[in-house]
Formats: C-alpha cells, sequence, structure tokens
C-alpha cells in the first residue's frame, strides 16, 4: 500500500486553479521528484500535504489514514518532515538548538519537569542532545565542534540548507519532503546533496518527496517522476521517459518545442 | 563517488563525510583580547552559579544598606527584575507582544488585597493566597492569550492593551457594581468589590513559615529570592524542550508549527505563564504597599516594565536586573540637582573621553566650547550682567564656566529651546563639523543645564530619563546585555 496517497485534490486561490485534480502516491521506501516549472503547483502541494492548506476538495492519505484538516504539528506528529525552499531556520537560536526544538513532537517533558529538572527530563534531554549531534555529523565536520553553539544566521547559504535538512530529520519522519535542495548550491555541493539523499534512504529508511529544478539532481535520485504544470499532471513515470515525454518539453520550453 | 576537492574520508570511528578545514581550524584563527578572556571567562561559568552570586550579593546588600529609603529603592530593583522575567518570557521568548501585562500584576495585587484584608475579613495566611492568586492570574492568562490563537504582531499587542486598559477601568470603578439577573428587575444593592479610586487598603503583611514581614528590609530578602528562583527556573526551562519550543515560536511560527511545535497551544502557555510571574510579584507588591489603586497599574507603569526587559536585553533573563536597575535607580539619583550635576557632566565627560576620536576631534570640540563661552560672556557683559560665579564645589566650578543669571528663567528658556534646535541641528551636519557644533550645542546646554533645569528637579528627571534611555538604545540596541538578533538574511 502506498505510504502517501493524493486523490482527486483541487485547490484554488480565489480564481486561481493552483491544483485541479490531482492523483499521485508514493510507495513507502521510494524516492518521488516532482518537477515542472515555476508556478505549476509544486511547493502548494507540499504546503498541502504539511497542512498549511486546505484542500477544496479530495482528499490526501497518509498511512491509511486522512490528514485534511489536521494541525500541521499533529500531521508531523505522524511522520511526514519538510524542508522549505526559501529557508526558514530559526536563525537566531544556535545550530544545536534548531534541531533540539523540532525533537519536541517526539518527548514528552512538560513545563515543570524541564524548568525543576527532574531526573526524567535530564534523561530525555541528554538522548535529544545525543540525538542532534548524531543528525548533524550526517554532514560531515560543517555542522560539527563550536558550530553547534553559533546562532545559525552566521551559517552559509549551503550550510543553512543542510541545517534544514538536519531540523526536518530531528522529528523522526517517515516521509520526507524536500523543497529545492540543490536550489543555489554549486556542482560540488549539488552533487553531495544528491548522495545525500541517497543516504537518508539507505541508512533511515526513508520515504522522499523532492522538489527540484537541477535535472541531474532528479536523475541521480529518483525512482519516479512526476511532472506538473498549472496543478495538472501531465507526465509520470521514470526519469528518461518523463524527460522525453513531449508534453513535459512543452511545458518547460513551449509549443512547437518537442517536434521541431 | 566523491569530489577529488574533498579531503580523504577519516578513520572509521568517525562517521562523517566531509572535513570542512576552516571548522577544524577556528581555534587558531581566534583572537583574544584581554576583555574577550574576561568575558570568556564569566560566559563559561555556569548561568546558576552567577545567578547565585548576583543573588547573595543583593542578600547582603540588605545588611549594609544605609537607610529604609535605599532599602526601598533596592526593593524596587527587585521587584522589576522579577517582573522583567516574566516580560521576557511572553515577549523576549515567544515573541508575543502582550501590552496587558501590567494588568496580570495589577490582578495579582488586587487578588491578594481582597484575600487578605479588612475588605472583605478575608484573612488568608500567605501561604495559601499567593499560591492561590498565582494560579489565579495564570488563569486569567491562558483566557486572555485566547485571542493569540487568531491573532499576532500589532494586532495582539491592541487586544491586550485594550485588556490593560479595561482592567484599570473596572478597579477604578468596581466600588459600585450592580447585577441585575432580569433586564426589567431594579438593579441590585450596589457592591463594592474593588473599592473604586479609594483602592483597597489595610492589606495584611506577609507571614512566611511563622515570621511575620514588616520591615521594607524583610520584603527585600523575600523578593530577592523569589526573582532568584523564579530566574533560575526559567533559565533551566530556556533550554529544555518547551522553552526551546517557545523560543522557536518568536523566530519563525509556521516552520515551528509544520516541524512539530504545537505553536497556538504554547501560546497560551507562555501567556500563563507570563501572567503567573505578574501575579507573584503583584502579591509582594500589595503586601509592602499594604493598598492598592488602580492607578498603580496604568500605562506608565507598563512601559516602566518594557523599558526594563529592553535595556537589560529583550530575551536574556538575568540582564532584566540591569534593565530594571536603571529603571528604578536612575531616576532615584537624579531627585536631587547635585547627583543630577553630577551624573550630567559625568556623562559628558565619559562620552568624550571614549568617543571622540582622534584627538584633534577633541581639541576642535573643547576649541570651539571656550569660544563659545568667550563669545556668550562677552556679549552678556555688553549688557551689564553680572557674572560672577554662585556656588562652591563642583557647582561652583562650572558656575565659573557657565554665568547663572539673576532673570534665569526667562534666560534659560531660551536656552533651552536653542539647545533643542541645535540638537536637532546637529543630526543633519556632516562627520566634520559635528565636533566644532558640538562644542557649542553643549555649551548652551550648559546654559540651559545651569540657569533653568538644574533648578527643576522634577521635570528635569523625566527629561534626563529619557535622554539616557534614547542613548543606551541608541549605542546598544539590543540592549545592555541582549545579544544581536537578525530579522531576515
Amino acid at each position: 500500500m502506498a505510504l502517501l496517497e493524493i486523490s482527486e485534490v483541487s485547490l484554488s486561490f480565489g480564481g486561481l486553479q493552483v491544483l485541479n485534480s490531482l492523483d499521485m502516491s508514493v510507495a513507502e521506501g521510494e524516492i518521488l521528484s516532482v518537477i515542472g516549472p515555476n508556478g505549476a503547483g509544486k511547493t502548494t502541494l507540499f504546503n498541502l500535504i504539511t497542512g498549511v492548506y486546505k484542500p477544496d476538495s479530495g482528499d490526501v492519505r497518509f498511512d491509511g489514514h486522512s490528514i485534511i484538516g489536521l494541525d500541521p504539528h499533529r500531521i508531523n506528529n505522524m511522520g511526514i518532515a519538510r524542508t522549505f525552499q526559501n529557508l526558514r531556520l530559526f536563525l537566531n537560536m544556535t545550530v544545536k538548538e534548531n534541531v533540539l526544538v523540532t525533537m519536541y513532537g517526539r518527548n514528552r517533558a512538560g513545563i515543570a519537569a524541564g524548568a525543576l529538572g527532574l531526573p526524567r527530563a535530564r534523561r530525555e534531554e541528554r538522548a535529544m542532545h545525543q540525538r542532534a549531534e548524531e543528525l548533524l555529523s550526517f554532514f560531515g565536520t560543517r555542522l560539527q565542534g563550536y558550530r553547534f553553539d553559533q546562532p545559525a544566521y552566521s551559517l552559509s547559504y549551503a550550510n543553512r540548507r543542510r541545517l534544514e535538512i538536519a531540523r526536518a530529520l530531528a522529528t523522526s519522519p517517515r516521509l520526507l519532503l524536500v523543497d529545492e535542495p540543490a536550489a543555489g548550491m554549486n556542482p560540488t555541493e549539488t552533487h553531495e546533496i544528491t548522495e545525500l539523499i541517497g543516504r537518508l534512504r539507505t541508512e533511515l529508511g526513508l520515504t522522499i518527496l523532492i522538489i527540484e529544478h537541477d535535472m541531474h539532481v532528479v536523475e541521480g535520485v529518483s525512482d519516479r517522476v512526476v511532472a506538473l504544470d498549472y496543478g495538472v499532471k501531465i507526465a509520470e513515470g521514470s526519469f528518461s521517459s518523463v524527460a522525453t515525454d513531449p508534453a513535459v518539453i512543452e511545458a518547460y520550453l513551449g509549443k512547437g518545442a518537442a517536434t521541431k | 563517488m566523491t569530489d577529488d576537492t574533498r579531503p580523504p574520508e577519516p578513520a572509521s570511528t568517525d562517521r562523517s563525510i566531509g572535513k570542512d578545514q576552516w571548522v577544524e581550524a577556528a581555534a587558531d584563527r581566534r583572537v583574544e583580547t584581554r576583555v574577550d578572556s574576561v568575558r570568556r571567562r564569566i560566559s563559561s561559568t555556569p548561568v546558576q552559579w552567577r545567578i547565585l552570586v548576583v543573588g547573595a550579593v543583593a542578600l547582603l546588600f540588605a545588611l549594609v544598606s544605609p537607610s529604609d529609603y535605599i532599602t526601598r529603592i533596592a526593593f524596587t530593583v527587585a521587584l522589576y527584575t522579577l517582573l522583567a522575567t516574566g516580560l521576557n518570557v511572553v515577549v523576549g521568548w515567544s515573541g508575543l507582544l502582550d501590552l496587558g501585562y501590567a494588568a496580570f500584576f495589577g490582578f495579582g495585587a488586587y487578588a491578594y488585597a481582597l484575600l487578605s484584608s479588612d475588605k472583605f475579613h478575608l484573612h488568608w495566611p500567605t501561604l495559601v493566597s499567593v499560591p492561590v492568586v498565582v494560579a489565579g492570574t495564570a488563569i486569567l492568562g491562558l483566557v486572555l492569550g485566547l485571542p493569540s490563537r487568531r491573532l499576532s504582531g500589532d494586532y495582539l499587542a491592541i487586544v491586550t492593551l485594550f485588556f490593560g486598559q479595561i482592567f484599570v477601568s473596572i478597579a477604578n470603578n468596581g466600588d459600585r457594581l450592580q447585577i441585575s439577573l432580569n433586564g426589567n428587575d431594579v438593579p441590585s444593592k450596589p457592591f463594592n468589590l474593588t473599592g473604586g479610586p479609594n483602592g483597597v487598603t489595610g492589606i495584611d503583611p506577609m507571614s512566611l513559615f511563622g515570621y511575620r514581614v514588616h520591615t521594607i528590609t524583610g520584603y527585600y530578602l523575600v523578593t530577592v529570592v523569589t526573582a532568584a528562583v523564579v530566574i533560575l527556573l526559567f533559565y533551566r526551562l530556556r533550554n529544555a524542550r518547551s522553552g526551546l519550543a517557545l523560543r522557536s515560536m518568536r523566530e519563525d511560527p509556521l516552520a515551528a508549527e509544520i516541524l512539530s511545535v504545537p505553536v497556538r497551544r504554547l501560546r497560551l502557555v507562555a501567556f500563563a505563564l507570563g501572567a503567573a510571574v505578574a501575579g507573584l510579584a503583584g502579591t509582594i507588591f500589595a503586601a509592602v504597599q499594604q493598598s492598592v489603586f488602580g492607578s498603580n497599574f496604568d500605562v506608565p507603569f507598563l512601559v516602566l516594565l518594557y523599558a526594563s526587559a529592553i535595556l537589560g536585553g529583550l530575551g536574556n533573563l538575568g540582564a532584566g536586573f540591569v534593565g530594571a536597575f536603571i529603571v528604578a535607580v536612575l531616576p532615584e539619583m537624579l531627585r536631587t540637582p547635585s547627583t543630577g550635576r553630577l551624573l550630567v557632566y559625568g556623562a559628558l565627560v565619559a562620552f568624550l573621553a571614549l568617543r571622540m576620536r582622534p584627538l584633534g576631534r577633541l581639541g576642535q570640540f573643547v576649541a570651539s566650547l571656550i569660544v563659545t563661552g568667550a563669545l556668550v560672556r562677552a556679549i552678556l557683559a555688553g549688557f551689564g550682567t553680572d557674572l560672577r560665579p554662585r556656588g562652591s564645589g563642583l557647582s561652583g566650578f562650572t558656575g565659573a564656566l557657565v554665568p547663572h543669571l539673576e532673570r534665569s528663567v526667562t534666560f534659560g528658556n531660551v536656552a533651552f529651546l536653542a539647545l533643542i534646535a541645535g540638537g536637532l541641528a546637529l543630526t543633519l551636519l556632516s562627520h566634520e563639523w559635528r565636533p566644532f557644533a558640538g562644542g557649542v550645542v553643549t555649551y548652551v546646554g550648559m546654559l540651559a543645564w545651569e540657569n533653568r533645569l538644574a533648578d527643576q528637579g522634577s521635570i528635569t528627571r523625566q527629561l534626563l530619563i529619557g535622554a539616557s534611555l534614547v542613548a543606551i538604545m541608541a549605542s546598544r540596541p539590543q540592549g545592555i546585555f541582549g545579544t544581536k538578533r537578525v530579522e531576515v538574511l
């Protein structure tokens, strides 16, 4: 059974139809890429899955349960985490704190336990810190050592993207939504991100839904690709079949481009 | 496959995939000055120890305090510290602009007053009434926090400010409450709840573990201990699960919500926490004053609280103490003209010594000051004014520099207006002209001070407090002990 099932989902902002009766599903353990020109509705799709928007019609089911109308933090607790296209780190908190914050849903210690430093809370905090360091070590030494206690705003752009991923991982998701992980990265960094996404699946057993414009990344990581244009699914299948699909070429390059 | 540019994989014990030389060599790049090393040593001492040391010093102060007047000021500092701490949780951590905060303080004070006074002849013991009041204020905080589920930023500020005003209104008019259950019924006999403008008086002093607290020194000790305990608890909470989540809400509530933080619920919690601290402070306040009035909790008081939290550095719990110190002590120091004079000239000299660089600029400033002085004296002498200095000590010294005239009121007023105009003009001038103009403006300022302001204690006090707050915020916008924040990058 598919881990995430999106069926007949439509969403419009005023008169603008952003998603039009969209059907797609993500199987457990799969890496699925969503591509499409700017304004195709890719990020809107992510916002819809994470509960920021409610669809006008249709259903989104995660692990067999409908998640329409749930608060975003509940959806996260069920096992869906995401990164943001335009980076929404907690800039004035430290690198490690950024990762610790999002473990909120997976831990229990309440305000009183935290303030009084009860053994229960201390144990939990120790485990949280250990896990945070583990997650940050995913990215080599870049987010290690003295960087733990540096504010997130002091990080370079590429390191901020890495921290976004670490922060999403800290919620222990089953499904990870990655919004343009390679945007603004140089070729070396892009290459590394591609590798990293592969590792996330093999080492953490994640299912990954990824939006990406860099076709090298898409080709490198995807099991399957879905192409969107104006909120409609125009193609679906392996990278090579989607990349050569006339409808996709037309969406990117304009009418007639496919036949010439 | 890996990139050629990347260093070789580390030994198998290290599970990292890439090494970052820049990070590895961080320690070698660090240049440490003497100030840095002191700062590092202070910041590497555990926060708990720092709080305990400050708290212990504050407690010992009670022994050496020369008079009840001084102890009372110290008490105010401790109370404001406590209040600033609560405010820091709501505003500094959670980013909720709660302008009803003073009302929570007032609610705590009134609630204690009603439970432990002659008003209704309820004389609840302190150790019962205080927890009840704190819990009640926290619940009120939850209720007032409800709009925060829908509102944030400016809108939340408006709603909470409105609540604060309603509280003052109720306190001032609650002496003739009439309830008619049925619209046509004759209203019930007026019921006096808050005492209206006369407030509630005859409030019981606190009595803790058999000791009846009846001196200001006693209350000072109680407040210092309370503030220290509250700050310690919040410091612990700051890095615990809930504290981290609260702080993330100020940074990016949407990202926090999507990544597992129940933002709407935690906003209520933040309000309740802040309110509970304010309520606790309110009970102490009521017991010290032995009376409460609605006007105690109006907007000016709210502004004072925000000033102490912001001056110390929003988000830094212990720094509330520094802000509270400034807000509570400065007005008292400026009460007498002689200390005021000392502060003004001290600040002037300190500014010149620290900020007027290079020395050539200082020279230009002094030259311009002297020339202006000579000119003014020459003109005044031309009118046949008596220029002999009066007073002795510092005032005699400044009197020799700046003439104190017979008709000082008009002259001082003119000088004061000239000072304001000069100060504004100063901001328009380019860098190289500022020392010259600064000398002129400073002399005019001294004229205004000696002839008019120094004698007008109450007004000058407000002016100077305002000016020093502006100066502090201009030189350290993040607050004295705040950390610089980046909003959007």
